[in-house]
């Protein structure tokens, strides 16, 4: 009777690919995808090796694949992975575009064939078919589908005779880049020319797509799976708010559609199953249309033949776990074989139903980059995103937007306040990462209509009506200001909370206080209640504790009586705050079901693994407001909340709900607080004898002038409680700091403005683990660039490699005394300065900072374990853990950071106090100069082993520099430069050759690099930030034309290291993660593994 | 903004849901009954598999493109949702779904928590409810519902079935009768589609005024309520049967499965959606269905061993299909019309044809 594959029976070992580092088009989804994909392999029985260069992730934990390789997602490693390994089959579909590109390499390479390696899941033809312009054309135009005119060009001039033929305006997009890299929308000729050229230039096959554009379409995308038995499923479908023109990363999306009818929902659902079936992949597809709003007709857009961002989304707005069916059909599995592990008693062969409304609204990193272009259009800007869950559209979207933690609690925010009517009338024209809140500003002034807003827009009048609808209630209610609590308001406001107004925006409406409001509206009996994502509406029972809050009669959360904890996790993905977060709070929880503990997680990303169905014994998927987490612990009523893992995010929720009278576990709630009080924080360190940096926390500008003078310039400014360096800036002299202190009082005006001596010494981070008697130093890591570079933006090695005993014992001496003075429960991370022999503290940050996954990998400590059970009141001492730093290990690590200049134009890619990177790679090996070729390699990194370097250095730099030029000298390199550099080189015999500044002459520095002249630009800044300086427009055509850039001279002497030694030809080997930690355990004093405790 | 009318569902257990009037002012009783399609609400509610139901979405916002023009007119009883959308958004809408409601005086609530309402469903099985717009006098209605008759014991199919027989379309393939026991326009343009020349009959038609249309094939079509209220159905499938090859779905699924001797029972909450999984047993393949029926032949309960099973329900294990060894006999429980849901599996219809002497 049974037809179709056999499951591939022969296969015993697999690789899987995971997607590398955070990037802007490549997030934690597939942590997410990787780790959901490797549990499901090895239910199988499948062993399962995994190559992935980024450490903060689940998926490289050893627990979850057989083999980690923590190696460069190069071909070059990834084939020495193969040759040592030798799988069966390698599974390409889950690493996003990285591992998908990285497949392709492998089988073109011939290294597939070469070791037997099968493609598993979506064969090559149809990956190939689907991200080539021209065969997908092709290939839809054999099955009658649609697509719009396009054509593929490999230059300029193409475009332009396209363009002639079809008129404007064009997409313009290059083929095999993610997230939609290097592409845009051309309005007219000198548009198409710019981003062609760009294009063209990033494209990693030269080829560029140009599409008749049907800008303001609906944008309408399902997510599809199909087994190697041919049936096929839509797990879910999604429109976006914003009509095509805008990346479906940076829109806001709705899930399922909800403007669509029956016969155009089956119309498109028809055409993807023709499309996938037609490309024959086998595994998990995102397929996008665009459809006219004014009549049936409708095009193919895209086809992903992986699993995606999207299908993250799909997945945990429905429950359907796609990315483990996906690995199931890959190993031959049919749909109907493989068990809904939500309800247990159907199959995967089936298509969820949904009884909610879903809506995911993208996280951009503006906050961040001041200076960058914040339109919107078809390159993906996004970091992160979130999503939320209602039973009304009004409800999913104001949780998602107050999930967002942008400082809005509504569709309002503080940037359009000031703005007038005709500015917001303005801005509706032009599609930014405000949009929404502009067009509920414009209704709320009534600068513009429904229907106004729909012309300029596209965006369907149903969502825009929502909108009104919400602006509506905000007049009704502030129509109630300072009315007593009757019946009447009461019943307003319950209609409020089931449109998602938050208790902050009734209190501001009301003209209440926060708390006020929340105690009537406890006392009126209006409080949520819980819902469960079931991927059924309803129709089965289901197994999988998966939560939102709505309002409505019916709360079917059920808590148990068993002892219990809440952990906070992350929420989105953010520059500053990454996936390391969701990778601490996983680990936490796993640390509570470990000591017997029920775990319940609040988070609202859904690209987590924290997040997926069977992580948490329960999950719910709330914003991270106190609200929020108020009526989950009011319902849960667990023991304590633990709020260290969660980043910043979590973190200052520790103090408002302490005050609620909720336990905070670990460190003392006073202690956070003191870690963030500039003069409590100095008076501490003062009374424990700890040295930091001379400095004094000020409130207005003419205080802050007097400490600069007093400690002297340079200084380091910053407000007071941040995360990721935000407006943190070193300032030379008294005009910048007025300058900056006019900008940062702005920022946090309820908050004092830290003015600091800046050290241009060694930078140090330690991250230690205390239960209030033990403290144990992991290990300390060691900054390659001098403190002024954000920690999160340094390459830090790990053990150190220049540190004295001295220095070390300073170090070990003051983390020991910090823990213990702040009666550190948990995880502490420290950074410090280290300057002729004398160290000083910079920061302490009494939680989980980004380095801890790294870290934990690279010492085989369980740290987050460590900590969660310490918080529950087990002892370090008692799982054989001594205090003091762990001896190094006999082997180097380098984490080096991983940027997305390429994705944000007008962003100064020079490394300072703010945070610029948006993930991170780790490097092992056995000596520092292997170690960090692999970082600097996985960055994705073109190292040129010869070719010739554009120099252009700050005066303050020129005499140190000389010594590194001279090495790259000696290993052949060639210099160009631009004058005064040029002269240094001179003087010193080096040839070179001379090239313009900007505006001088030509050719200049820009011509030399776009003329495809220059290998790497070492370029030390003067001051950055200025769009229109010198400095900043060469390395913006650098990063554009995807040339290295380096602009600290401590990078550039790490270089040299490792391109000598790289010079010095000794073959470089890929060497499983476990393999580094076996000498670890042969060492003696090792702690015993964590499970004694 | 005008005072909203109040309006419950009180359902026979005693439970009450209160929320909003928003069909047609009145009361309405019958059995209530849960769909999980998120899209076409309007399909559903003009399905005459549904008639006199009450019929509550699974889906929270319900309505949001309207009604389109050439709607049928509804068959449900009364519709129950958590919001209904008062401003269509579609370039195909002529009309809210609310107005198209009152128009056809079907009685209609929001701000119902449907999904506590479907769990009560679920766990408690079918139930006979009444909704009522206006105050009501809640343990009133609860006995109202329990001494509704229950409709396993009405025909339904009388109220839906065609006045007469007609001629749905002329094509060049074969010609195809519909027994229309609540026949879909969907459904006839199924044959339509692929050339036949459809011939519509009232159920009520027996065997000769069937054959007096020189049928290729014969089809018994879907339609409300339990099969054993329409013995003289049974029996014209049964007569049919021997004469011409037979094609049932929904209902008439049923109906032929007990014109072999089959029984049939109330499942225990209907399958009412898009999204049920169907084995076809030949083939192995599943697929994904549209459904909307309340009851099911009962596995093994005839004695003919030649009437063999096809298709099978993946959730529950449910009949989904019946085929006859010896005589051209077919039939599906889902729709393959769909409409609303996919029609992924409307190639049984093709299947069928195939069996014809005059194959399409």
């Amino acid at each position: 009777m049974c037809v179709g594959v056999p499951k591939q029976r022969d296969l015993r070992r697999v690789m899987v690919i995971g997607s590398g580092p955070i990037v802007i088009g490549q997030a934690a989804e597939f942590d997410y995808a990787g780790t959901q994909a490797c549990k499901a392999l090895r239910e199988e029985g499948i062993e399962v090796v995994l190559v992935n260069s980024n450490p903060a992730t689940i998926m490289t934990d050893l627990g979850i694949a057989d083999k980690v390789y923590l190696e460069p997602l190069t071909l070059e490693f990834a084939a020495k992975v193969i040759e040592r390994e030798r799988p069966d089959g390698l599974l390409p579909t889950l690493g996003g575009q990285t591992g998908l590109n990285l497949a392709v390499a492998l089988s073109e390479a011939g290294i597939l064939e070469r070791y037997g390696v099968r493609l598993l899941g979506t064969p090559l033809s149809a990956i190939q078919t689907a991200e080539d312009r021209q065969l997908f054309k092709e290939a839809m135009q054999s099955i009658g589908e649609p697509v719009p005119e396009s054509a593929i060009v490999h230059s300029v001039q193409e475009a332009l005779e396209f363009a002639r033929e079809i008129g404007y305006p064009i997409i313009v997009r290059p083929a095999y880049t993610m997230g939609g890299a290097g592409g845009g929308f051309a309005h007219d000729e000198a548009h198409l020319v710019e981003i062609t050229a760009r294009g063209l230039k990033s494209s990693p096959v030269g080829q560029v797509l140009l599409d008749k554009s049907v800008a303001g379409w609906k944008e309408i995308e399902f997510e599809v799976l199909r087994d190697g038995a041919d049936h096929c499923i839509a797990v879910c479908s999604m429109e976006n708010l914003d009509p095509i023109g805008i990346h479906t990363g940076d829109s806001i999306v709705a899930a399922p559609c909800q403007t669509l009818t029956d016969e155009e929902y089956q119309m498109l659902r028809a055409a993807a199953f023709r499309i996938i079936r037609r490309l024959g992949i086998e595994g998990g597809c995102n397929v996008q249309f665009a459809l006219d709003p004014e009549s049936p007709q409708y095009y193919v857009i895209e086809v992903n033949p992986r699993v995606s961002r999207s299908s993250a989304l799909a997945s945990k707005a429905t429950g359907y776990p796609i990315a483990r069916v996906a690995a199931k059909i890959a190993i031959g599995l049919r749909l109907d074989e493989i068990e809904n592990p939500v309800t247990k008693k159907t199959t995967a062969c089936f298509e969820p139903a949904v009884d909610y409304c879903v809506v995911k609204f993208p996280r951009w990193p503006f906050d961040k980059f001041q200076t960058a272009d914040r339109v919107l259009g078809t390159q993906m800007k996004a970091t992160g995103e979130v999503m939320a869950i209602d039973r009304t559209f009004e409800g999913a979207l104001q949780k998602a937007v107050r999930s967002l933690e942008i400082g809005a609690v509504a569709l309002s925010v503080k940037e359009l306040a000031g703005e007038s009517d005709e500015a917001i009338k303005r801005r509706l024209k032009q599609a930014d990462d405000l949009r929404l809140f502009t067009i509920a500003e414009a209704l709320r002034r009534k600068v513009a209509t429904v229907d106004e807003i729909h012309q300029i827009t596209k965006i369907d009048r149903w969502f825009l009506r929502k909108i009104a609808g919400i602006v509506e209630m905000e007049e009704r209610l502030a129509a109630k200001a300072g009315s007593p609590w009757d019946e009447e308001l009461a019943s307003l406001v319950h209609r409020a909370k089931e449109m998602g107004f938050a208790d902050a925006r009734l209190a501001e409406l009301l003209g209440a206080t926060w708390d006020e409001v929340r105690k009537a509206r406890l006392a009126a009996g209006i409080a949520p209640v819980y819902k469960v994502v079931d991927t059924c509406a309803g129709e089965f029972e289901a197994v999988t504790p998966y939560f939102y809050s709505t309002y409505g009669s019916e709360d079917e959360s059920q808590p148990t009586d068993r002892r219990k904890v809440l952990v906070l996790g992350s929420g989105p993905i953010r520059i500053g705050q990454g996936v390391e977060f969701d990778y601490c709070s996983v680990h936490s929880v796993w640390a509570l079901k470990d000591a017997g503990v029920e775990a319940i997680i609040v988070n609202n990303n859904p690209e987590t693994v924290s997040t997926d169905f069977d992580t948490s014994d329960r999950l719910y998927f709330e914003p991270l407001t106190l609200e929020d987490v108020l009526n989950i612990v009011d319902k849960e009523r667990p023991e304590g909340v633990i709020v260290q893992f969660g980043g910043q995010t979590a973190v200052n929720l520790a103090l408002p709900l302490h005050r609620a009278g909720v336990k905070v576990l670990g460190t003392p709630v006073d202690s956070i607080d003191l870690a963030e009080d500039r003069d409590k924080f100095e008076r501490f360190l003062d009374e424990i004898g700890v040295p930091q940096t001379e400095g004094k926390a000020v409130t207005s500008v003419e205080e802050a002038m007097g400490v600069a003078l007093k400690i002297g310039f340079p200084v380091v400014v910053r407000p007071s409680y941040v995360l990721g360096g935000r407006a943190m800036e070193i300032v030379h002299n008294e005009a910048e700091l007025y300058e900056y202190m006019k900008f940062a009082v702005e920022v946090s005006p309820e908050h004092p403005v830290l003015v600091d001596r800046y050290i241009a010494g060694k930078e140090v981070e330690v991250d230690a683990i205390c239960d209030g008697e033990t403290v144990v130093i992991p290990g300390i890591m060691e900054h390659i660039e001098r403190a002024g570079v954000h920690s999160g933006d340094s390459t830090a090695v790990f053990p150190p490699q220049s540190l004295s005993p001295d220095e070390e014992r300073q170090i070990v001496e003051y983390t020991i005394r910090i823990a213990k003075g702040l009666g550190v429960v948990g995880l502490v991370n420290i950074q410090y300065v280290v300057e002729r022999g004398k160290v000083y503290v910079l920061e302490v940050n009494p939680r989980a900072s980004r380095t801890v996954p790294f870290l934990s990998k690279v010492t085989g400590i369980p740290m987050v374990a460590l900590a969660t059970k310490a918080m529950l009141g087990y002892k370090l001492a008692d799982a054989g853990y001594r205090e003091g730093l762990v001896e190094p290990p006999p082997f180097v690590t380098v984490k080096a950071p991983v940027f997305s200049f390429e994705k944000l134009s007008l962003v100064d890619v020079f490394l300072g106090p703010e945070m610029k990177s948006t993930g991170e790679v780790l490097g092992i090996d056995l000596d520092y100069p292997k170690a960090l070729y692999k970082a600097i390699v996985a960055t994705g990194a073109v190292l040129p082993m010869s070719g010739r370097i554009l120099a252009t250095l700050a005066d303050k730099d020129k005499g140190e520099a000389l010594e590194i030029l001279e090495g790259f000298h000696r290993l052949g390199y060639q210099f160009l430069a631009t004058h005064g550099t040029a002269q240094l080189l001179r003087s010193a015999g080096l040839p070179v050759q001379e090239v313009w500044k900007i505006g001088d002459g030509r050719p200049d520095v820009i011509d030399v690099i776009k003329g495809g002249q220059v290998d790497l630009l070492l370029n030390t800044p003067t001051r950055g930030k200025i769009p229109k300086r010198n400095g900043f427009q060469m390395r913006r055509a650098a990063v554009e034309f995807r040339v290295p850039v380096l602009t600290a001279l401590d990078t550039a002497r790490a270089l040299l290291e490792v391109l000598r030694d790289r010079h010095g030809g000794e073959e470089l080997h890929a060497r499983p993660l476990d393999q580094y930690l076996e000498q670890l355990g042969r060492k003696e004093g090792r702690p015993v593994p964590l499970k004694s405790i | 903004m005008a005072a909203r009318e109040r309006a419950v569902l009180v359902l026979e257990d005693g439970s009450s849901f209160w929320g909003w009037a928003v069909g047609a002012p009145g009361k309405v009783a019958g059995e209530v009954v849960f769909s999980t399609a998120m899209t076409g609400c309007q399909e559903l509610l003009a399905d005459p598999a549904l008639r006199g139901a009450i019929v509550t979405m699974t889906y929270p916002l319900v309505g949001s493109t309207g009604v389109s023009g050439g709607a049928e007119a509804p068959q449900a009883g009364g519709l129950v949702v958590r919001e209904l959308c008062d401003v269509p958004s579609h370039w195909s809408a002529r009309r809210s779904l609310a107005g198209f409601l009152r128009d056809h005086g079907v009685v209609a609530v929001e701000g119902i928590d449907t999904r506590a309402l479907t769990r009560r469903l679920r766990e408690r099985g079918s139930m006979r409810g009444v909704l009522a717009t206006g105050e009501a006098d809640v343990a009133q209605l609860a006995r109202d519902a329990r001494e509704l008759a229950d409709p396993a014991g009405r025909d339904l199919v009388r109220e839906v079935t065609a006045g007469g027989a007609y001629l749905f379309a002329e094509g060049p393939g074969p010609r195809v009768t519909v027994v229309d026991c609540g026949v879909t326009r969907a459904a006839l343009r199924l044959f339509a589609g692929r050339g036949c020349t459809v011939t519509v009959v009232p159920a009520g038609a027996g065997p000769e005024e069937v054959l007096a249309t020189e049928p290729d094939g014969v089809v018994i079509s879907s339609g409300p309520g339990d099969p054993r209220s329409v013995p003289y159905l049974v029996e014209t499938a049964r007569r049919l049967a021997e004469a011409r090859p037979l094609f049932g779905f929904g209902l008439g699924h049923q109906v032929i499965a007990r014109a072999f001797g089959a029984e049939t029972y109330r499942l225990p909450r209907g399958h009412r959606g898009g999204n049920y999984p169907v084995r076809e047993l030949p083939s192995g393949r599943v697929y994904i269905t549209a459904q909307n029926h309340g009851f099911a032949v009962a596995e093994g309960s005839w004695n003919d061993p030649d009437l063999v099973v096809t298709h099978r329900n993946v959730h529950d294990g449910s009949v989904e299909g019946l085929a006859h060894r010896r005589l051209a006999v077919r039939t599906v429980q889902f729709r393959p019309e769909a409409s609303p849901g996919p029609a992924d599996a409307a190639h049984v219809v093709d299947d069928f044809l195939a069996l014809l002497r005059r194959p399409a």
